[in-house]
């Protein structure tokens, strides 16, 4: 009986898990599992195994390029999405009057889609868009427009601009959990503000500011619209990858190839990441 | 190092008009994008370097309207938008159940995998998505481009459900059980005010995500699927950045409303997913 | 334990199934070609066409009332006029309606080579010159337009014979009908320009006083105007092609000094552009409407409809150069054969009307665009106020006729032409 009923209780556990497994092996699993055997097939062909598409690529120089430009764009943006998002946090934390609104514009990036964030950005930082005339306006020995749209610099600060508030969200919510009896403590002890800050509270914080940098540059990393639209002659490997299909005839193998390298960069940096995370707080 | 420890210092020192001089560059770098595109959608003849469009205009609107028919595409993004949220939900309440109530062993390790499809590049398997639509003839439905968006959707709905049933009280089921409510009653009067502002959140969360998605729909749209995103994507690419301006506010302003309605009922922090350890 | 083991059995025996799948496709794949027939057909039945032909199957013959006309030419200026000024002329003066579709190319060859004979649901087909020749190499078979039905559409009589003749040099005898001729031209802010290049030599030799606000477009991008531009710098100094017309292969064509002199000449040209060249022409109108580019070699049409939209400056004008102004897409107006038989007759009184003289001079006045019959005594004078008049522009019209050169353009123009930052 007893015996019975337990295994009843598994059947109905299996049965309430099986629509998230059947989600994740029939949109997740499957297709990556037809991504790689594309990927081995010669061009536009459904039989045959090859590892061409793998050596053509990577055996252009451009290749190295290409990689090189994922990664400089998506860690120099969670590196600033990081430098942005903890001073941020650090004043919204204060309540001060209005902070409910500042905290729903933090999260205004995330709910738009990005091709907007892009377009806008575009627009304002353009060489006639308000940033520039404001430039040349105030700002003495600026005559000529700054040219940040389609540069590197331009491109991070678009994606620290869609991307930093994961950051700043877990960042945000680590910091409100801390008990302030530790500062306190610290205060009574006669650390100064300076001092509380970067012995007690930036320890303290840092596993949640280095988790959420995690997803922003899992975010930045995978960004396909805004290199799109907004990246001119850098074109990270999305952008490579969408290329490849945007040919006629498309060339899935090819693009297939690209994303399987993509994805293994990818986990083989969120793994050495995570190695250093999962160390002493820094 | 120094000069970000000095950044820091001046901060906390300089106290309430230095933090609000940040806050407010941070207030006008969010918002000034959306105002430069909504000037440039009402705005004629704004050429040269001028602060303000010198004439106003509602032609662009029309034409977003007329020419590229924007309420079709509006039609199908929120049909896309809501059967992905329809999909997702369901897969997330028993999903989240199983995670949130049972016992299972080697829960974490399944959790992460579910949770894997965030940290593989959504290109890497939006190629095999639309692989597998074309060769099921999925491209091109309102089902199949909500059913790719389900990829993106479902683990965040399982994540939140899950946390949403675990943080569900044993002792309030135990006392309602001793008050002789049966399991149904317990159901509806107990359980499910307690798990709906779950639900909700969960439901929004999806709701933003199809609504914005544009990587999996661009792989598996078709002129009867045409979703706001990509059109607006297909018009910055024609040129008329006018239009595309016009089109683009139509799109956003219901985003930005809904973050605004929202706000009271759910933790907007759930919009990002937002959750410690990874 | 048990359980464990239970969950660990059906998850191994899932992803073994899923790679089964995953590897097997070899059979699958066999039939992809014919389930994407299925597909085609359900989306014929799809549009409401289809449902007119099913009702009326009886051998009476009733006229059909609706057609389906697929675009896959048009550029967004177009796509305005076709829907906002041609279909409902077509439907009031027709009394035909017609379901305007935009396309692309490649879709819509794919959906034709699916298509069951007589069962085809694009009627009327509106296409750039290269589709022609695409078509009927992919096995779609297209009416013969010229001569064979010059009774059903008179108007035909009018398109110049050798555009009806042979596209990009390949002979389509007479499978298309010239809708419009499409002219690139130099395209210039006269704000800031005050007199013009009048040939791509001075052009050259001036580019100094523009230097930075030239304006070109990278050679991979997506638009006609990525070799366009390069090609017709390129013709001015060195000859592509023989006396008949045909190209000289480029490996020879490499040899030349002057082949060399000119890929020098406009390696340099390069250097004079709006930096960083512009990925897409649309970031280049952003840059004309900044008023950081001034002078640019462009589809004529799209310029000035711009301008007159407002969504360019209205100083900007059009302008001529004598040794090569870059043809743009010409629009070619085909009717598949595989169309249902009482169609056809209605698809040429569709395309009769098209060619009407009404309707081709709309065309010019309000599109700029150049008209696909020849009655240029009946145009308004003023047009020629605007743009250059035709028996001026065509001698000057460059087809681009070499590929070699522009598929050359497009594959190393960016390493080779796209100045270093």
């Amino acid at each position: 009986m007893k015996r019975g009923s337990r295994f009843r209780s598994v059947l109905v556990t299996l049965a309430m898990l099986s629509p998230g497994l059947a989600g994740f092996f029939g949109l997740f699993f499957y297709p990556m599992l037809v991504t790689v055997v594309r990927s081995l097939r010669p061009e536009g062909q459904q039989v045959g195994w090859t590892f061409e598409h793998y050596i053509t690529f990577l055996s252009e120089p451009r290749a190295r390029d290409v990689i090189f430009l994922t990664f400089e764009l998506s860690i120099s943006a969670t590196i600033c999405s990081i430098l942005f998002s903890v001073p941020l946090c650090l004043a919204l934390r204060q309540k001060l009057r209005g902070h409910r609104f500042f905290r729903l514009t933090m999260l205004v990036p995330r709910v738009v889609p990005g091709l907007i964030g892009a377009l806008g950005l575009l627009l304002l930082l353009g060489s006639r868009g308000w940033v520039n005339l404001f430039l040349i306006q105030f700002v003495p020995f600026i005559h000529e427009p700054v040219r940040m749209n389609y540069t590197i610099p331009g491109l991070i600060f678009f994606y620290t601009w869609l991307y930093f508030p994961f950051t700043a969200v877990t960042t945000l919510s680590t910091l409100e959990s801390l008990d302030p009896a530790i500062e306190e403590a610290a205060e009574v002890a006669g650390a100064n503000r300076w001092q509380v800050l970067r012995h007690v509270i930036i320890p303290l914080i840092m596993p949640g500011i280095l988790a959420g940098s995690v997803l922003t540059f899992m975010a930045a990393f995978g960004a396909f619209s805004i290199p799109l639209v907004a990246g001119g002659n850098y074109r990270p490997l999305a952008v490579e990858i969408y290329r490849q299909i945007d040919f006629t005839p498309a060339r899935w193998s090819a693009a297939s190839a690209r994303a399987m390298i993509m994805a293994a960069l990818q986990v083989a940096f969120l793994t050495v990441y995570m190695r250093i995370l999962r160390r002493p707080a820094v | 190092m120094k000069l970000i420890r000095q950044y820091l210092k001046a901060i906390l020192n300089a106290r309430k008009l230095l933090i609000y001089t940040f806050l407010l560059c941070f207030v006008l770098m969010i918002y000034l994008p959306f105002l430069m595109i909504a000037l440039k959608s009402i705005g004629k003849g704004w050429f040269g370097r001028l602060w303000l469009p010198p004439e106003l205009t509602l032609d662009w609107y029309r034409w977003a309207i007329e020419v590229t028919n924007i309420p079709e595409i509006t039609k199908n993004t929120l049909i896309i938008a809501a059967l992905a949220v329809a999909m997702s939900t369901l897969i997330g309440i028993p999903t989240g159940w199983a995670f949130g109530r049972r016992h299972i062993p080697g829960k974490e390790l399944l959790m992460s995998i579910i949770l894997l499809p965030r940290m593989i590049p959504p290109i890497a398997y939006a190629l095999g998505v639309a692989q597998i639509f074309y060769r099921l003839h999925l491209v091109n439905t309102h089902f199949g481009v909500a059913l790719a968006h389900v990829a993106i959707c479902a683990p965040y709905a399982i994540l939140v459900l899950s946390a949403t049933f675990e943080g569900l009280d044993e002792r309030v089921l135990e006392a309602a059980a001793v008050c002789g409510a049966n399991s149904l009653r317990t159901f509806f009067h107990v359980v499910l005010p307690l798990i709906l502002p779950g639900i909700l959140s969960s439901m929004i969360f999806t709701f933003t995500t199809s609504y914005n998605e544009f990587t999996l729909t661009l792989m598996t749209y078709g002129k009867d699927t045409m979703t706001l995103p990509v059109r607006t994507y297909i018009a910055m690419g024609e040129g008329y950045w006018e239009v595309t301006s016009a089109m683009s506010i139509i799109l956003v302003i219901p985003s930005i409303i809904v973050l605004f309605m929202i706000q009271r009922q759910v933790a907007p922090e759930k919009l990002v997913g937002g959750f410690k350890g990874v | 334990m048990r359980r464990s083991k239970l969950v660990t059995i059906i998850g191994l025996a899932a992803i073994v199934a899923l790679m089964l799948a995953a590897c097997q496709p070899a059979t699958v794949e066999v039939t992809r070609v014919v389930q994407e027939k299925v597909e085609v057909t359900r989306i014929v039945a799809g549009t409401p066409v289809v449902e007119v032909v099913t009702a009326t199957p009886t051998p009476k013959v009733e006229l059909p009332t609706e057609i389906t006309l697929v675009d896959t030419n048009s550029g967004a200026n177009f796509q305005w006029y076709w829907q906002n000024q041609v279909v409902p002329a077509i439907e009031e003066q027709l009394g035909i309606k017609v379901n305007y579709v935009v396309s692309k190319e490649a879709e819509l060859l794919e959906r034709m080579k699916a298509w069951e004979p007589g069962k085809g649901d694009a009627h009327l087909l509106f296409v750039k010159p290269e589709t022609i020749p695409n078509a009927l190499s992919a096995g779609i078979e297209l009416e013969t337009l010229y001569p064979d039905q010059v009774a059903a559409i008179p108007n035909i009589e009018k398109c110049p014979k050798s555009y009806l003749e042979t596209v990009l040099g390949i002979p389509i005898e007479g499978k298309g009908a010239l809708y419009w001729r499409s002219q690139y031209a130099l395209i210039y802010n006269s704000e800031y320009i005050k007199n013009p290049p009048t040939s791509w030599k001075e052009f050259y030799e001036r580019r100094a006083e523009w230097k930075g606000h030239i304006g070109l477009v990278r050679p991979d991008a997506k638009s006609g105007a990525s070799y366009r531009i390069p090609y017709s710098f390129l013709n001015a100094f060195v000859k592509m092609t023989d006396e008949n017309g045909k190209a000289i292969p480029l490996e020879e064509l490499q040899k030349t000094p002057e082949w060399q002199d000119a890929w020098a000449k406009l390696v340099d040209f390069y250097s004079y552009a709006k930096l960083p060249i512009p990925a897409e022409p649309p970031n280049m109108f952003e840059d004309f409407n900044a008023g950081d580019t001034w002078i640019s070699f462009y589809a004529m049409d799209y310029a000035l409809w711009s301008r007159h939209q407002g969504t360019m400056p209205p100083t900007i004008k059009a302008g001529f150069l004598e040794e090569g102004m870059a043809a743009g897409s010409d629009g070619y107006l085909i009717v598949p054969a595989g169309i249902p038989e009482e169609y056809k007759p209605v698809v040429y009184k569709v395309i009769n009307f098209l060619l009407s003289d009404d309707q081709q001079i709309r065309l010019i006045t309000t599109m700029w665009q150049y008209t696909g019959t020849d009655i240029w005594d009946k145009i308004p004078g003023v047009v020629w106020d605007t743009i250059p008049p035709w028996d001026k522009m065509e001698p000057a019209r460059l087809v681009i006729a070499n590929k070699e050169v522009s598929d050359f353009i497009k594959e190393k123009g960016p390493a080779l032409l796209v100045p270093k930052e």
